[in-house]
């Protein structure tokens, strides 16, 4: 016990000195650990607790439960201010990746419907309609399948799923109350893995008559005309799959379109999406949302030159950011630090400052929220935990692709990032247009099919970022990734031999930089 | 009690559920390999599941069904176009499978081996 106050007082009184000792010390500690199970402490009810159901506490605590550690996974969804509320995965499989990326093709079915035509299919493309009543019944039965598959797997791999929400009471103690009543678990060590949730604007009837991602996926009626608030990468791509299953959709944007991506290739992604009838309202703020009489929303906005506007909508989809669940955990019982505007757990190799408090995913500032993210850093934490792994998470050169209808996918270093790094005489950047070969036979516009490497201008011409705009650009960019990680060159990528015909052997014939000053349009034959 | 219902091959089996208005209770239904002469199923999986299925079976609710269907033998099963596996309501791929009919939980091969996910299956209240 006297052990126990001496180290609450330390948490209370943290310095860097000390916190980055302690984090030594327990590294050093696991180094020796091998076989995890033959060393079980009994003084604790378990070797891991973890918060959070997602993609990183699942991965972790199934990978902490095969090296022989007694694991619990809390996972508890609050639901939204209209209802909605979900099963065990987290954020990808309940309300984000999965959910997105189906509705995502059933848009793109649309267009190769259309193109169809083109290609001597016997329909009538003017007549077809998404149903969207079937579109969600699909897609929330999927995510059903996946949350019972969850379920069985932690039960096969003899992880403890507590379905509460979990809250610090002291450093190694988690209390929640179930519907059997409440429970308080203690731990070694804990894992922080609660994620994020949608934020709504401060204005009026933002929260009363606003949905966010979190409901759109299993919204009970149609969207119908939306206005989609934010333009991060969440907001367009459901004014994009809006816009593709046959509603109107609007993006409301405050300062800058995709903020955290290559804004050359943002603009882009912008004009194909405006091409496609998505409508943009640039510099733009809400003011209020009121609920008329015939039940649709009234929402009133300015632009920057403080001029006002308005207009009616069925739906006003805000997708402004994501807040991390932090404060609900109590963790000025354990002493963890927030850091930034988002509530966020600043970490060491995912340590926080609290030595035997690991935290993973969303919650973690400044590293790129995405799945394999989460997942690749929680389960590398677990063997470095009850295993005898050393290894490191890398969250350099990690790739991505916005899903928009033209989608976007990149992986390293954005042309601005480049050059503010290095410098704009250390920098050639190549670049091309083109023109995929079944764009042709339904005559697709092909004027946004962009691709540009960035490069280090001296001998090799290592490859710093790789970015592409086109039909399945996440395909694409995931090899691409593995290549970087390889210390991919210019001369390399020049002497690699492409596929024909695909729409990625277009990186392995760049050849124009924009330096030359030259057309980055492709010749008018077709290769 | 649950009331139990023994089915034979495809047709018996569409033939069943077209016309199984079950109004209230979990419907179950184990997919399994059909009997030999002997009296025991070809399919060695099925017979190790068999019992742990029967005894997890209990914990389910009383008015539940649990429809007990022999998929046929060994060659009808093995045959990459049995209705079984092409029909979209039951796309079997392993014998055995359990599935809550018209819900997401489903178990498959040895799975249904493992009273704890048998248990789970039963009881599960998502
Ligand atoms: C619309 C949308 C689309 C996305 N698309 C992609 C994509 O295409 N590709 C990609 O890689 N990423 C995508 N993401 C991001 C991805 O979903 C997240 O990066 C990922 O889910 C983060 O995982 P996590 O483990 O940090 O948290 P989460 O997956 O969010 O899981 C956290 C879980 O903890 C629960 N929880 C919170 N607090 C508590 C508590 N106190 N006690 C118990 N449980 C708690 C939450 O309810 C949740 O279930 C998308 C996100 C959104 C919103």
């Amino acid at each position: 016990m006297a052990l126990f106050v001496r180290t609450l007082r330390c948490f209370n009184f943290p310095n860097l000195y000390n916190h980055n000792l302690n984090r030594q010390i327990v590294f050093l500690q696991n180094v020796n650990l091998k076989f995890y199970s033959k060393k079980r402490e009994n003084q604790y009810q378990y070797d891991l607790v973890v918060l959070g159901g997602g993609s990183g506490g699942l991965a972790a605590a199934k990978e902490a439960s095969a090296l022989g550690a007694k694991v619990a996974v809390l996972d508890y969804v609050t639901p939204t201010p209209i209802g909605t509320k979900w099963g065990l995965g987290g954020t990808c499989v309940n309300v984000g990746c999965i959910p997105k990326k189906l509705m995502h093709q059933g848009a793109l079915l649309g267009e190769s419907i259309k193109d169809a035509a083109s290609y001597g299919w016997d329909l009538e493309p003017e007549n077809i309609k998404n149903n969207w009543a079937s579109l969600r019944q699909a897609v929330q039965n999927h995510i059903k399948s996946v949350n019972w598959v969850t379920r069985v797997e932690l039960r096969d791999k003899k992880v403890e799923y507590i379905n509460g929400l979990g809250v610090f009471k002291d450093p190694n103690t988690i209390q929640t109350i179930t519907k059997q009543g409440e429970r308080t678990l203690t731990a070694k060590y804990i894992l922080i893995a609660v994620g994020g949730r949608p934020r709504y604007s401060d204005i009026p009837g933002a929260i009363e008559y606003g949905i966010t991602s979190d409901d759109i996926f299993s919204l009970g009626r149609e969207p119908g005309k939306t206005l989609v608030i934010g333009a991060g990468y969440i907001g367009l791509e459901c004014a994009g799959f809006l816009k593709g299953l046959g509603f109107d959709a609007t993006v409301m944007v405050r300062s800058v379109v995709l903020r955290e991506f290559d804004q050359q290739m943002a603009k882009i992604i912008t004009e194909s999406m405006q091409e496609r009838g998505v409508n943009f309202l640039f510099k733009c703020l809400p003011s209020s949302v009121e609920k008329l009489d015939n039940g649709k929303l009234f929402v009133r906005w300015t632009n920057n030159e403080m001029e006002q506007f308005s207009d009616t909508f069925d739906t006003v989809l805000f997708a402004i950011g994501r807040r991390a669940l932090t404060r609900e955990l109590h963790l000025e019982n354990a002493g963890v630090e927030l850091i930034g505007e988002g509530d966020k757990i600043d970490v060491v190799n995912e340590q926080t400052n609290v030595p035997h408090i690991f935290a993973v995913g969303d919650v973690l500032y400044k590293k790129p929220e995405l799945t394999p993210v989460a997942i690749h850093a929680g389960k590398l934490l677990a063997r470095r935990l009850f295993g005898d792994s050393t290894m490191l998470m890398n969250y350099h050169n990690v790739a991505t692709t916005v899903f928009t209808p033209m989608e976007y996918g990149c992986v390293g270093l954005s042309e601005e990032e480049a050059l503010e790094q290095y410098g704009a005489d250390n920098i050639e950047v190549y670049h091309a247009y083109y023109k995929p070969t079944e764009f042709f036979v339904p005559q697709r516009s092909i004027v946004h099919c962009y691709l540009k490497v960035v490069a280090l201008l001296e001998e090799d011409q290592k490859v710093l970022g790789l970015h592409f705009i086109g039909p399945h650009a996440g395909e694409i960019i995931q090899g691409f990734a593995a290549a970087i990680n390889c210390n991919l060159t210019m001369s390399i990528l020049k002497n690699t031999v492409g596929i024909h015909p695909t729409v990625a052997e277009e990186f392995t014939r760049i050849n124009i930089t924009k330096r030359s000053g030259k057309d980055p349009n492709p010749q008018s034959c077709c290769s | 009690m649950v009331k139990q219902h023994q089915i034979e091959g495809y047709d018996q089996f569409s033939e069943f559920m077209k016309n199984f208005a079950n109004t209230d209770g979990e419907v179950y239904v184990y997919f399994s390999g059909s009997k030999l002469p002997s009296g025991i199923s070809w399919c060695p999986d099925c017979i190790k599941a068999k019992p742990i299925v029967e005894e997890a079976l209990k914990l389910a609710k009383p008015n539940s069904h649990f429809i007990v269907v022999d998929v046929g033998s060994r060659e009808i099963w093995k045959d990459r176009n049995c209705p079984f596996r092409t029909d979209p309501k039951t796309r079997l791929l392993v014998i055995p499978t359990l599935i809550r009919w018209g819900h997401p939980q489903k178990l498959e091969g040895e799975q249904c081996e493992k009273p704890e996910l048998v248990e789970m299956l039963f009881t599960d209240e998502e």
